[in-house]
């Protein structure tokens, strides 16, 4: 019996080391700002991982787009590495509504053209690609993006109120400057919404997210 | 068996022999198993696409409501609406506040307009009747070009061409006019509902043609003969404002309504004079008579008090008490207030008096104003509606066209198919003509007869103009795309014209606007003239002459004042019994009956739903055998009508009163469901040089085949002692109003009180300015995303409604007291609701607000079953909303699904803009700044909705009021935050 017992403790010991060993792993990648480290967040916003939330880091049943990881092929291969690493554009050039409205509207196809009715891509991959762009506007049909932080519609979630709060994009959406396609990189569950509100002191009322 | 074995098979098991084998813990397990399973089968695909815009407008912000001021087009009363867009499709329609007409409200008629713009039966594109071989026809697609060249082919026919409209006004009146004299086609308007008498007895007895404007805030006694001005009749949104603020006031307007049915302007009278059908002229006669006894009529001329004299020398109270059935004591009061009064007002009209003697009626109401000296005080000529509506052209023109003469007949915002008589013999004389076009947006009767459909956008679609009256030119814009292969009808015009000055209706509509600019003597640029009037609504001067009776048309002496009399043609018994059409708020004039936010309300007097009914007096319902929603027949030679039988006390024991406006057989899914019988269509013969007259026949009734089940909603009239609609006297000669109980007093508590650090939102309800019109009810609708649940959910008592209009009548018949009380979630303070939810998914927030979290709840109802007020509603099924009905859907709102309890939530997501846009600002909610749907809509401001924390706020110190009361807080300690003010009422 006494085995068994010796068996279960060092499997405890292992596990819990492994629990760690990941921990610090994300840890070392500290490229994201931080968020409520304190109140046991992973620093690229994931949950911690003595709370149940840390079942929200792995998509373990449900839709694949509700769920961090969710990367979908989008009509045209946009690359948020060119805009914003290389040409170093805002983010509010295109999402201009951000800090308007609650959507963070994806930018019109007629903004797209502004640029590219000049620049037409340098490889043939960027040719091929912006000529598309080209082609939906002439047709004058909006370019039909995948959602990539699908939320449920009894949700309400406000743009305006979280930039202007002085939370940056990167705190929720992650990299996206480093993203070739982008990749849902939070959980966007409502316990990891409710951390950082507890946080930062903002409302945890119900009617604030509900209605 | 092994453990492993048994694992092994633990999956298999189900439905398998070896069941007798299973250890509980591995039943739970295949139990886990299977809810995952299932799980992973809900979870459909999620995905979505975002589509953005092709071109940049900087107007439209996704997420961001963008607001068009306009005018409403439902009836001709002209108030100014500001449209809400979402992502560019109108969600909201609400009153303007800076439209001098309606200053803010809107009817329930206006706000369902949003519906009637969706309705899922609107005509999509061009149709063209085929009639195949078997002699049936069909309506098929067409393409509006070869519409057109069918047009120009109709034109070029020999036979005599006709245009019927509705009543118009504005740039598009001139376009149609040019358009049928160049094209010399007969144009005749007509409105079933027009007020064509009054504006003939104010031209006859004042010498100014049309409906005056009166001023309801300025006269102390109203004497009305039937007006439902806070309902239907002419400009009810502006009445209503002006009756509610002298009601509000430190003296409050008397008003004694005589009709023989209580109207919703006579449940909010103080006093309702139960005359028999017809007998209103005697009435008044006796009135005049009295007044000039009683030395009044010193402003008139000697020789017009003499012929006055002359006039009611015959008339006595005696006589006009026997002939009316109303108490010698009570015409005597009446008497004695007009006369003591310094300012009152007479009025006639409405349904109840539109007999073929309406004329005299109300040329003896214009001159008992005159001898009362009250022209120029409480009515203003200056400002007169000019109804353009002509009955006699009409029925000339369906008499010419039975004969054969017309061979091309043209039908624009009217349904004469459905709102003629029978008697007139329409439905022959369209059957003579070789083409029949139809402008209409709907397949209405008419339509569905016509050969070619060109169907016209709705005014949320079209750019026009209307002129209800000198002084206010009003701008229709366009709020969105036409949803469907629709035209407007100035452009379908202009089109067929050939005009090539105008390349379409707008153009015109600019150039008639700059005549418009010179006439009011508008100095500014033409573009900035015209762009401040599209921003505001419309045009409005403020200037105003002044217009005086001038003499007496002494023609008047010849009308013959008697009782009316009625068609008893071939009745199958002797009966007196009096048919009386009325219009109602929930279907107007027949217009309103394809819409489910107005059938499903519940009619104000009745508190009937989706259907039609005949109103008669218990007694007369005794005599005929005929028991509360029974199926009665109601006939005469010209028709008949199978309804369910309301019996009431408050009708007229000669009167079966039947709401106008359902019974249609075309027009649309929610129309149809109501049937019944078209009313119109048993009105007899009618006089040509009259109006419309609906109180016009006698009637048989009988018990009909069949049951059926009357929908009520108002599960007793008799509040008994439970105080929820309190009402006081108002004592005369006294500046304060009643007796002072000295306000509402929190009652001690023992426990522990919650807190609202911040804001505690509130409601205050003035029940003396309720009147009862169920705007809000609609509003409410049309904001929350509230399904309509049709009538047989509606009768199993599952109506969804979050906002609801209680009706309960106190006292006797003779000393009658009606309490509308507007009833919502009254966000207790200690509210019952939420401590039985096991889930967590109603509770109180530190607003004050009772919120209710949807995807929280789990469908117990232990919530719905302890609410006391009984609003909380419970979605049984998932309601549909039909095509193109959801792109009303307020995008701010979740649409509720099956299972989910809701109810009113003071429009959170109303507190919700308001606040962001305060702390865009950095400051505090403003007071008056949040306005739910219902506070919004309200015509006459009887809701206030505001912070209680701020003492200075409008909702702080009307919940103070001494009025202030608690709905049955002082029998269950709730603490709700809405307060309800006595109604306020003179003895009758």
């Amino acid at each position: 019996m006494a085995l068994v017992k010796f068996i279960k403790v060092v499997l405890l010991i292992l596990i819990f080391s492994l629990f760690v060993s990941l921990n610090s792993f994300a840890q070392e990648k500290k490229e994201y700002p931080t968020v409520g480290k304190s109140a046991g967040v992973w620093s690229d916003g994931q949950a911690a991982l003595w709370d149940l939330n840390i079942l929200d880091h792995y998509r373990l049943s449900g839709a694949e787009e509700r769920a961090r990881g969710y990367k979908p092929k989008q009509p045209i291969k946009f690359s948020h590495v060119t805009h914003v690493q290389k040409n170093e554009m805002d983010c509010q050039f295109c999402h201009w509504t951000v800090n308007k409205a609650a959507f963070a509207a994806i930018p019109e196809v007629e903004t797209c053209m502004g640029c590219h009715k000049m620049i037409k891509g340098k490889t043939e991959e960027q040719k091929t690609e912006i000529a598309k762009i080209d082609e939906y506007y002439s047709k004058g049909e909006p370019i039909p993006w995948e959602k990539v932080h699908v939320m449920p519609d009894y949700l309400r979630f406000n743009h305006k109120r979280h930039v202007k709060g002085g939370i940056s994009c990167q705190e929720c959406h992650g990299q996206i400057p480093e993203m070739e396609e982008v990749e849902r990189v939070s959980s966007m569950k409502m316990g990891w919404c409710v951390d950082c509100h507890r946080e930062k002191g903002s409302s945890i009322d119900c009617a604030v997210c509900h209605r | 068996m092994t453990k492993k074995e048994k694992k092994k098979n633990s999956l298999a098991i189900i439905g398998q022999e070896k069941s007798d084998n299973i250890e509980r813990r591995d039943f739970l397990k295949i139990l886990g198993g299977a809810t995952a399973a299932t799980l992973a089968g809900c979870s459909d695909s999620n995905k979505q696409s975002v589509l953005p815009f092709v071109k940049g407008d900087k107007e439209q912000i996704p997420g961001v409501a963008v607001w068009y001021n306009s005018t409403c087009t439902q009836c001709d009363a002209g108030c100014g609406i500001m449209v809400r867009t979402r992502e560019g499709r109108a969600v909201k329609i609400e009153g303007n506040k800076n439209h001098p007409i309606n200053r803010g409200g809107l009817c329930a008629i206006g706000h369902s307009s949003l519906q009637d713009h969706y309705d899922p039966d609107r005509i999509r594109q061009p149709l063209v009747k085929e009639t195949n071989k078997n002699g049936e026809s069909t309506f098929k697609p067409i393409s509006w070009e070869k519409a057109f060249k069918k047009i120009e082919k109709g034109l070029k026919a020999k036979g005599k061409k006709a245009f019927i409209t509705g009543e118009i006004s504005g740039a598009k009146e001139t376009l149609i006019k040019q358009w049928t004299e160049s094209n010399s086609v007969d144009h005749s308007i007509y409105s079933p509902l027009s007020a064509i008498n009054l504006a003939k007895a104010s031209e006859l007895v004042y010498g100014t043609y049309g409906v005056p404007d009166y001023k309801f805030d300025q006269a102390e006694v109203v004497l009305n003969f039937g007006a439902d001005f806070l309902e239907t009749w002419i400009s009810p949104c502006g009445y209503a404002k002006d009756w509610a603020k002298s009601r509000k006031g430190h003296k409050p307007v008397r008003v004694i309504q005589v009709e023989p049915r209580l109207s919703l302007t006579g449940a909010n009278a103080d006093t309702w004079l139960n005359c028999n059908p017809g007998s209103e002229s005697e009435v008044a006669i006796a009135i005049l008579k009295e007044l000039l006894a009683k030395g009044h009529g010193k402003n008139v001329s000697t020789e017009l008090a003499a012929q006055l004299r002359d006039l009611t020398s015959n008339a006595s109270i005696e006589k006009a008490s026997k002939i009316s059935g109303i108490k010698k004591e009570k015409i005597a009061s009446t008497v004695k207030y007009l006369s003591k009064a310094k300012k009152s007002l007479v009025l006639a009209g409405g349904t109840s008096v539109s007999s073929e003697k309406e004329l005299s009626l109300q040329v003896l109401s214009a001159l008992i104003n005159l001898v009362l000296g009250n022209v120029g005080k409480t009515i203003d000529l200056s400002k007169v509606r000019t109804p353009k509506s002509s009955l006699k052209n009409t029925l000339s023109l369906v008499s010419e066209m039975n004969k054969g003469d017309y061979e091309v007949l043209f039908v624009d915002n009217s349904n004469p198919l459905f709102s003629l008589p029978s008697s007139s013999k329409f439905s022959f004389a369209i059957k003579k003509l070789s083409l029949l076009v139809s402008f209409s947006s709907h397949l209405d009767e008419t339509s569905k007869e016509a050969d070619l459909i060109l169907p016209s956008s709705t005014s949320l679609e079209s750019w026009s103009d209307t002129i209800p009256f000198e002084g206010v030119h009003n701008l229709v814009q366009p709020t969105m795309t036409p949803i469907f292969d629709t035209k407007n009808i100035g452009d379908i015009l202009l089109a067929l014209t050939k005009d090539s000055k105008h390349e379409d209706f707008l153009s015109y509509l600019k150039e008639s606007w700059k005549a418009i600019q010179t006439k009011v003597g508008n100095h500014d640029s033409f573009e900035k003239f015209w762009e401040e009037s599209v921003e505001r609504g419309g045009y409005f001067s403020e200037k105003t002459k002044t217009v005086s009776a001038k003499n007496i048309d002494s023609n008047i002496f010849s009308l013959d004042f008697a009782k009316t009399s009625f068609n008893k043609k071939k009745l199958e018994k002797k009966s007196d019994l009096v048919l009386m059409p009325y219009s109602s708020v929930k279907t107007f004039d027949g217009r309103a009956a394809n819409r489910p936010w107005l059938q499903e309300m519940p009619d104000p007097m009745t508190q009937a739903s989706w259907d039609t009914w005949a109103e008669i007096h218990p007694e007369t319902a005794e005599k005929n055998g005929i028991k509360q929603g029974d199926i009665v027949q109601v006939r005469n030679y010209y028709g008949e009508l199978n309804i369910p039988a309301y019996v009431t006390e408050y009708v007229n024991r000669d009167v079966v009163a039947v709401p106008i406006g359902n019974g249609h057989t075309e027009f649309g899914r929610y129309a149809k469901s109501v049937a019944g019988g078209n009313v119109y269509d048993l009105l007899p013969e009618q006089d040509a040089n009259s109006s419309l007259s609906l109180l016009a026949s006698n009637v048989t009734i009988s018990k009909g085949l069949g049951a059926t089940q009357l929908v009520n909603v108002q599960g007793s009239d008799d509040q008994g002692k439970r105080e929820i609609g309190k009402t006081r006297e108002i004592k005369e000669h006294d500046d304060s109003h009643g007796d002072h109980h000295g306000g509402h007093h929190e009652p001690k508590q023992m426990y522990k009180q919650r807190e609202h650090p911040l804001y505690r939102w509130g409601m205050a309800v003035d029940l003396a300015a309720c009147t009862g019109c169920s705007a809000c009810v609609t509003a409410c609708y049309s904001e929350n995303n509230i399904p309509t649940v049709g009538k047989e959910v509606m009768n199993q008592g599952r109506e969804m409604s979050w906002l609801r209009i209680e009706r309960y009548h106190d006292g006797s018949s003779e000393d009658l007291q009606v309490s509308f009380v507007p009833m919502m979630c009254q966000h207790c303070n200690s509210a019952p609701c939420e401590p039985v939810c096991p889930v967590y998914a109603t509770y109180h927030n530190e607003e004050g607000l009772n919120v209710m979290v949807y995807n929280r709840c789990v469908g117990t109802r232990y919530c719905g079953n302890n609410c006391v007020y009984k609003v909380r509603r419970f979605n049984w099924f998932e309601f549909e909303f039909p095509e193109p009905l959801d792109m009303q859907l307020n995008p701010d709102v979740m649409k509720r699904t099956a299972g989910v309890m809701e109810k009113c939530s003071f429009c959170v997501q109303r507190i919700a803009e308001a606040k962001d846009k305060a702390k865009d600002d950095g400051r505090l909610v403003a007071d008056g700044e949040v306005q739910p749907a219902c506070v919004q809509s309200c015509p006459t401001e009887a809701l206030v909705f505001g912070d209680l924390n701020d003492p200075n706020s409008a909702v702080s110190k009307m919940s103070k009021d001494d009025r202030g009361y608690k709905i049955l807080d002082h029998h269950l300690n709730t603490q709700p935050a809405v307060t309800y003010l006595d109604n306020l009422k003179y003895k009758a």
